[in-house]
């Protein structure tokens, strides 16, 4: 075919633009590969990351030779923000089940760290980490045993566990009954739905653009080809089978930059990350993809011959054309919005009756498509609305005019990608601040307290400490300023609620508070302990609970001078406790309360460090909500990562347009230059004409995305909740990205600016 | 500057302006002077002995003789032949003539011969030769479409020549050899 | 039309002394030697024809004296500053405000009408639209193509766009019009008609005339001629001898 021969060999320009186009190609292929590979990334994260706790409801087997004994390991416990989940697990028998990726049980005291754990550990710098688990490491946990390559767990050998069923539990397998990986039901699901769409839409029109690039070119080729004799059929072919090199080259470059890009799927830090042997396309999703992106650029190619006449003698360009009119351009988001009312309707939305996905899927796409439709008239009414004044605005404005599709098309990927995304920060705003309200605070602190203004840590030991003084081991912690060693009872009142005990002898209570004297069988409360002298409570964790009369007490005031770990505490001597029977006092938990020094940046992790010496199967105080990245955080992070994605590729494609109409421009610039015309001027001029689509491109954008968002978190009963810095952070990201690629262009077009450009061709 | 050349074309061009109405041998010279010649007015003498002449071939009468002061006499009018002689004329073709070069050619070679500088022959031509088109260049701004018509043939044909001396000018250490190896 | 005829008989080389000169200029783009001690002058209210083969290096020439390239060698004086060491900015005030340029095609700014494109010299000098539209539109009545003026550039005849940038070109009343091949991509009817307003209103605005071409019947709209060959300049021009 010729326009094959023509993309390869019709010299270095027709070569830079195939690439060019086989490398925006390629780029969106390799995007839309690894949206292909999310259904099986999940699905593989689903099927590893199970709990060793049964969740099921079934009893736990009776103890053999095959069954193993497991529980947590400093709960909670974090290293510098991210989570680290322990399990310590002592074998019952020979044939006792090993943990998923593990060889076998490790023997008391060995443990087995998955690799992510491992080099924290090797790292100097964690000498505290080291120090909490101060263990000899006996082996690596296996990719099969782990959600993702950042996880970091740990299986630690233990002897001398006590089944509860709680706590500890019994397996004869590990992961059986595991807990199906949480879709969070329809708001997450219609957040992936979103977020998909939404960094999809994007590449799709960033792949138009590559398929257009070096039009102009082009069109004069064809009409080259024309004047050899070519009819209209075959200039057609001819301009399709020139793309089409570049589509296919593109499409193999995506193959190998999605192959090559795997590995470093695993340098995502979100979450646990992803393995690059989980990053596997669906096969049918691959082969739509196979099929949609020539089809797709075909289709482009067709439209931009279909507007230009290539006759023999030039290019000639429909002439006058129409100016956009708008009430066809608005169907389309409208049809879009009715789609998503209608799949976010009460009787669609969340249920499996009618697929609510495919029609919020498609509506969505059709109302970030629709903006794109609706820009180039909103571009042709503000062009004609503007002055003049300066020259450089006038000579803008009629080449935005005169340029139809072109000056908006570069703005399209930035109006989807920032319509998008603001829609889905909408959402993820509103998911987040009822996440955030609706916490539950008891399930979240074990204290009383707003994590916020906690300046207390407690950790609660479950087993006899290792260590004769525990106190002790944490003050010896430089950023421990205060340890007091406690008993912990929660009792629940008559009427439900649950109040908190701490049990402890004179000299320690005086730490914990001042205290008027003390002496052993005394009670004392703080303000809000909530229970009355007299009255009968239940104390202990064991059904039924231990009743206990409330004895005489003296309440503290609130707000006493001296209170160093909090209120809302019944503070007892052991004597007084012991009333209600000898078998609470062997069940209460031991805690230890804790006052660290807060500008101590290894406060955290130096009382974790001392946890883990005392006790290992301690459990730990939760690292307060702001400070975690929580799943949301890390969507909004990845949308922030998408966006600035594509808003490269929208860089890339803006770029190249603007240096193709530089060059195509060199004569008359040239002359003007001749003519005595300022450099600012023109620059000024090139300026004008990226900045004015793209300040209409980000109303748009604000404006659709808001709607958008509106609608969705309407949809999900989220409260619309949206914050005008990460608006504005994108509406700048967008903006900033079609100015650098103005700027890019500079230089080039002030070598236009010279009188080379004078001299006859 | 003589646009029309050579008698063989004076005799038709009175052929032909006799054709709209008889006209007096004054008549004639005046319109002839007016609509061709653009340096020398016509001389009396070679109206009437061109008038002889068709007058003998029979291409023209004379219409009427008058009485009176001036020195007019005659009228001529044109007859069947001499309409018959001027399309004949109109419809042959001017042998295109090679004319002036020969003489600029004949200059060139023989200052190649004698080792005199031919490019300064070429060069004052080339002057002159501008010298002459901006003249007729002038000329043609003020006058009416005929005078413009007019200098616009001497001006093609001057360019012409030039382009010759143009294209000489570059050639002409090819032509040095090739003057000198005969 | 005008009187020309007997103007340009006063105005000689020199009669007013020269607006514009040049002496020893050369220019070298890479290992091409464009210009070697090229020299002229241009008196004011001149019209001049730059004559020479193409490749002849006139085009440079005219770059060099307009203050668009920068010759390697030589200098251009013009009105008290040397053009091949005037700053940039300098140069090009003076090619905003005193001089014009006419060039062979490609020089009108496609996205604007016509008489914009006119009124764009004006406006690069700070006039304000509206009045500098009004001067263009004038002009542009003068050269016989007031009916295009609100027309691109495109949708006119070459002949019509041509006498638009030639407007272009007179607008700001220059004191020197650089003509680059004017008519070559007309015909001769066009190119007169073109070459004639030019010259026929450069001579009523008093404008010196810089006219290159190969063509000698466009040479011959010029007051003399100055013949380029081989990136020099042949001193025997003006028909002196």
């Amino acid at each position: 075919m010729i326009g094959v021969r023509l993309s390869l060999t019709g010299g270095r320009e027709n070569i830079v633009r195939t690439c060019l186009t086989a490398v925006g190609v390629g780029v969106a292929t390799a995007m839309l590969l690894l949206a292909a590979s999310l259904p099986t990334i999940l699905d593989r994260i689903d099927e590893r990351s199970t709990s060793p706790y049964n969740v099921d409801g079934l009893e736990d087997p009776p103890p053999g030779d095959d069954t193993a004994l497991v529980g947590g390991s400093l709960v909670n416990a974090d290293h510098r923000g991210t989570l680290v989940t322990g399990w310590v697990v002592e074998a019952e028998g020979e044939r006792a089940p090993a943990p998923p990726g593990v060889d076998e049980v490790p023997d008391p005291g060995e443990m087995v760290v998955s690799p992510a754990l491992a080099e924290r550990l090797d790292d100097p710098e964690n000498e505290a980490l080291q120090r909490r688990l101060d263990h000899p490491v006996v082996g690596q946990i296996e990719q099969e045993g782990l959600s993702g390559p950042h996880e970091l767990v740990y299986y630690l050998g233990h002897e001398g566990l006590e089944h509860d069923g709680a706590s500890v539990v019994r397996l004869d397998s590990f992961g059986g009954g595991g807990e199906p990986y949480d879709l969070g039901g329809p708001v997450v699901l219609l957040l992936g739905v979103v977020g998909t769409v939404v960094m999809l839409t994007p590449v799709v029109v960033f792949l138009s653009a590559a398929v257009r690039f070096g039009g102009q070119a082009r069109d004069r080729r064809l009409a080259a080809v024309r004047l050899m004799g070519a009819d209209r059929v075959s200039t057609r072919r001819i301009a399709v089978g020139e793309t089409l090199v570049g589509v296919l080259l593109g499409m193999l470059l995506g193959g190998m930059l999605f192959l090559a890009g795997r590995p470093f799927a695993e340098l995502v830090p979100i979450d646990d990350g992803v393995f690059a042997s989980d990053v596997v396309p669906v096969p049918a999703l691959a082969a739509l993809v196979l099929v949609l992106v020539p089809l797709i650029a075909l289709w482009v190619v067709l439209l931009a011959v279909r507007g230009v006449a290539a006759e023999p003698l030039g290019v000639v360009r429909s002439a006058e054309r129409s100016r956009p009119r708008l009430w066809w351009r608005l169907l389309l988001p409208v049809i879009g919005g009715a789609l998503l009312y209608a799949g976010l309707g009460p009787y669609v939305f969340g249920t499996t009756t009618v697929n609510w996905v495919v029609l919020v899927s498609v509506g969505l796409l059709m109302v970030l498509l629709g903006t794109t439709a609706v820009l180039p008239w909103l571009l042709d009414r503000t062009v004609r609305m503007l002055p003049s004044s300066p020259l450089s605005l006038q000579i803008a404005r009629r080449r935005m005019a005169s340029g139809g599709g072109g000056p908006t098309r570069a703005v399209n990927g930035i109006v989807v990608t920032v319509a998008g995304a603001i829609a889905l920060l909408t959402l993820l705003n509103g998911a987040e601040s009822t996440e955030r309200e609706g916490a539950d605070p008891e399930q979240e602190l074990s204290v009383g307290m707003t994590p916020d203004e906690d300046p207390y840590e407690q950790v609660n030991l479950s087993g006899e400490p290792r260590v004769g003084d525990p106190e002790a081991v944490f003050e010896s912690e430089s950023a421990v300023e205060e340890a007091v060693l406690v008993q912990e009872i929660h009792a629940e009142t008559g009427s439900g609620e649950v109040g908190r005990i701490l049990v402890a002898g004179c000299a320690s209570l005086e730490r914990i508070t001042d205290l008027p004297p003390c002496e052993p069988g005394d009670v004392f409360a703080t303000a809000g302990a909530g229970m009355e002298p007299g009255s009968e409570v239940g104390i202990g964790d064991r059904e039924p609970s231990t009743p206990w009369t409330v004895p005489d007490l003296t309440v503290l005031e609130s707000g006493v001078a001296g209170v160093r770990f909090g209120e809302e505490a019944l503070l007892a001597t052991p004597e007084a406790v012991a009333q209600a029977g000898a078998e609470v006092d062997e069940e209460v938990e031991r805690a230890v309360l804790l006052r660290l020094d807060d500008s101590h940046p290894d406060a955290r992790e130096q009382m974790l460090a001392a946890a883990g010496t005392v006790d290992p199967t301690a459990h730990v105080d939760p690292l307060p909500l702001h400070a975690t990245h929580s799943a949301l955080d890390n969507m909004k992070l990845m949308l922030l990562a998408g966006a600035i994605a594509c808003l490269l590729m929208v860089v890339a494609g803006v770029t190249v347009g603007t240096v193709e109409q530089v060059r195509e421009r060199r004569r008359v610039h040239a002359v003007l230059t001749a003519f005595g015309t300022r450099r600012r001027t023109l620059v000024a001029s090139v300026l004008w004409q990226t900045a004015v689509p793209v300040a209409l491109g980000v109303v748009t954008a604000c404006v659709f995305g808001l709607a958008l968002g509106a609608l969705l978190v309407g949809a999900a009963e989220l409260p619309m909740d949206t914050d005008a810095g990460e608006i504005a952070l994108l509406v700048a990201a967008g903006a900033g990205a079609v100015l650098v690629a103005t700027l890019v262009t500079v230089p080039l077009l002030l070598r236009t600016m010279r009188p080379d450009g004078l001299r006859s061709e | 500057m003589c646009i029309v050349r050579g008698m063989s074309a004076l005799g038709p061009t009175f052929l032909g302006l006799l054709e709209s109405r008889p006209q007096h041998g004054y008549d004639l010279k005046r319109a002839y002077d007016e609509h061709f010649a653009t340096k020398r007015p016509l001389a009396y003498g070679q109206v009437y002995a061109t008038l002889s002449r068709l007058l003998k071939n029979g291409l023209v009468e004379v219409a009427a003789t008058e009485a009176g002061g001036g020195p007019e006499r005659k009228r001529y009018a044109v007859t069947d032949a001499g309409v018959t002689d001027v399309e004949q004329w109109l419809g042959r073709p001017e042998s295109p003539e090679p004319y002036l070069q020969s003489a600029l050619y004949t200059k060139v070679v023989l200052a190649l011969l004698t080792g005199r500088p031919a490019d300064e022959i070429l060069d004052v031509q080339r002057a002159e030769h501008l010298r002459q088109m901006r003249e007729l260049t002038r000329r043609k701004a003020d006058g009416d479409l005929g005078d413009q018509l007019i200098c616009d043939h001497a001006l093609f044909h001057l360019e012409a020549d030039l382009r010759w001396l143009e294209l000489t000018a570059a050639r002409l250490n090819e032509l040095s050899g090739e003057v000198r190896g005969r | 039309m005008t009187q020309p005829t007997s103007r340009a008989e006063t105005v000689g080389p020199g009669a007013r002394g020269p607006l514009l000169s040049a002496y020893g200029l050369s220019k070298a783009f890479g290992p091409t030697q464009a210009l070697t001690a090229a020299s002229l002058t241009l008196a004011e209210g001149e019209i001049v024809a730059l004559m020479g083969p193409s490749g002849s290096g006139k085009s440079t020439f005219l770059h060099c004296l307009a203050g668009i390239v920068r010759p390697d060698a030589g200098r251009v004086d013009y009105a008290g500053t040397d053009l091949a060491r005037a700053a940039d900015t300098r140069l090009s005030a003076l090619r905003r405000t005193e001089f014009g340029f006419l060039f062979q095609f490609g020089q009108l700014v496609p996205e604007l009408s016509c008489v914009e494109n006119v009124a764009l010299p004006l406006r690069l000098g700070g006039q304000r639209r509206r009045a500098a539209e009004r001067e263009a539109l004038r002009l542009m009545e003068h050269l016989d193509v007031a009916d295009v003026a609100r027309r691109r550039p495109g949708a006119c005849s070459g002949g019509q766009g041509q006498r638009v940038a030639a407007a272009r070109a007179l607008v700001t009343r220059p004191r020197v019009v650089f003509a680059d091949e004017p008519t070559g991509a007309l015909d001769s009817l066009n190119g007169e008609k073109v070459l004639r307003l030019l010259t026929d209103t450069a001579r009523e605005n008093g404008s010196s005339v810089l006219l290159v071409t190969h063509e000698a019947r466009v040479a011959a709209y010029a007051d003399r001629e100055v013949i380029v060959r081989d990136g020099r300049t042949l001193d025997v021009a003006g028909g002196a001898r």
